[in-house]
């Protein structure tokens, strides 16, 4: 039952009846915002700490044009990072999960399109990338797997950004005694919208 | 009854400007906040820029014997030909073309047919660095071919952190290098820059995307084999 309350954020039940449901979803939520926000943080550092790589990789996806395969390899960890430490403190919770799950499904789409042109590249998102030689397998069906894996993550975020340890869960915090978990969806779309600007 | 709606008109005016208040903190709050994050961004970016990042060494660079150009290539043989090879110690598949081709370039190296030029790429990991560095040494050494073919047939796995300078010194006495200078030169990195120009020169400008890569004359050889090669080389020579 308690499950039910939880699936559907408007159950009009009063707060009489008490679940632990919304508590442990939000709790899960929590550490999948920060877990998340990790990943970008990581996935970015590793980028840009081995900037030649990156580059090299970039290049061997044969997507960007040349000019802009230097400013890229710059730009996307850069943004990585940022991406990560907004979801780690918690700003603008819904959006910054939404970019998550634009990066993702663009990348998806980028290892996608190697696979059906026949490249042979190690995507790179976390480890050197590049081109691979004949002998060693590509790995694209992994790494698609795991994107969308992320993917996921990002779409629970959407569904439900509030989570404990959020600097938007401050920001909300006097008006809003009703820090209540039975809130409708629907005030959160409209309470994160300015947190993103 | 005037008394008491001014005290509640009062209260509800601090009430209001309590909360403007802390509106504005807020606001200061998540400006810091994304300021701080903005900040850290750029500063990584910098340090990449002005640290670690400027790939392309200019000026009075060490190169090995024979090598012309901050970037340039180590030229085996003379011949009317020209072969340029892109390769990488540390990958599989340019273990593999060496084995399958070695011995036809080697001969048409050996009958004068061909000048072959190794650009000595090193993208996979600090052990392409080091091997491509020692075959600079290898170079000076007059031993640059059968050092790079031994390596080639003991080429360790990818990114195992093979290539020490330990195994390398082995590999040069192996191939009968016996100068001191060479132990000098593998440890101490001699040809590090060179080494880093020769690779940005190779994918910085999109001459190639991976290796192996062959041209002879400049044309890319598409499906790499020996008789390939050889076709090419004898319809340009």
């Amino acid at each position: 039952m308690g499950v039910t309350l939880t699936a559907d954020g408007q159950a009009g039940t009063p707060p009489t009846a008490p679940s632990r449901w919304p508590q442990i979803v939000r709790g899960l939520l929590t550490f999948v915002r920060v877990a998340l926000g990790g990943v970008w943080i990581y996935a970015g550092m590793v980028k840009i700490t081995d900037i030649n790589q990156t580059t090299i990789t970039i290049r061997a996806f044969e997507i960007v044009p040349h000019s802009l395969v230097k400013p890229m390899s710059y730009g996307l960890p850069a943004a990585e990072i940022a991406l990560g430490l907004m979801l780690v403190v918690g700003l603008a919770v819904r959006w910054m999960a939404a970019v998550s799950a634009v990066f993702l499904l663009l990348y998806i789409g980028a290892i996608a399109s190697a696979s059906a042109r026949g490249l042979r590249i190690d995507c790179g998102c976390f480890s050197q990338g590049g081109q691979l030689d004949a002998s060693t397998s590509t790995r694209y069906t992994l790494d698609i797997l795991r994107d969308s894996g992320l993917l996921l993550l990002s779409a629970l975020l959407i569904w439900r950004p509030r989570t404990y340890w959020s600097l938007d869960g401050w920001l909300r915090m006097p008006s809003a005694d009703a820090d209540d978990d039975l809130d409708a969806e629907d005030a959160d779309a409209d309470e994160d919208g300015p947190g993103n600007t | 009854m005037t008394n008491a709606r001014t005290t509640r008109e009062r209260a509800a005016a601090m009430r209001q400007q309590e909360q403007a208040k802390a509106k504005r903190r807020q606001k200061l709050v998540v400006a810091g906040v994304i300021g701080g994050i903005a900040l850290v961004v750029v500063a990584i970016v910098l340090i990449v820029i002005f640290a670690g990042g400027s790939s392309k060494k200019t000026g009075p660079i060490a190169l090995p014997a024979g090598v012309s150009g901050n970037s340039g290539p180590i030229v085996v043989g003379t011949g009317p030909a020209k072969l340029d090879v892109y390769e990488d110690f540390q990958c599989p598949s340019c273990g593999a073309f060496h084995k399958a081709s070695g011995p036809t370039i080697a001969e048409l190296q050996s009958s004068g047919k061909v000048t072959t030029n190794y650009h000595l790429v090193s993208f996979l990991g600090p052990e392409s660095v080091r091997a491509a560095n020692a075959a600079g040494c290898a170079q000076d050494q007059g031993k640059f071919m059968p050092f790079s073919n031994y390596l080639y047939d003991h080429q360790p796995a990818e990114h195992t952190g093979g290539y020490t300078s330990d195994d390398l010194i082995r590999s040069g006495e192996a191939v009968g290098i016996t100068n001191p200078a060479f132990n000098q030169c593998v440890t101490s990195m001699k040809y590090q820059d060179w080494v880093t120009n020769v690779n940005s020169a190779a994918f910085d400008n999109g001459t190639i995307t991976g290796t192996p890569t062959v041209f002879v004359n400049g044309k890319k050889i598409d499906n790499l084999t020996s008789e390939n090669i050889k076709q090419a080389v004898n319809s340009a020579g």
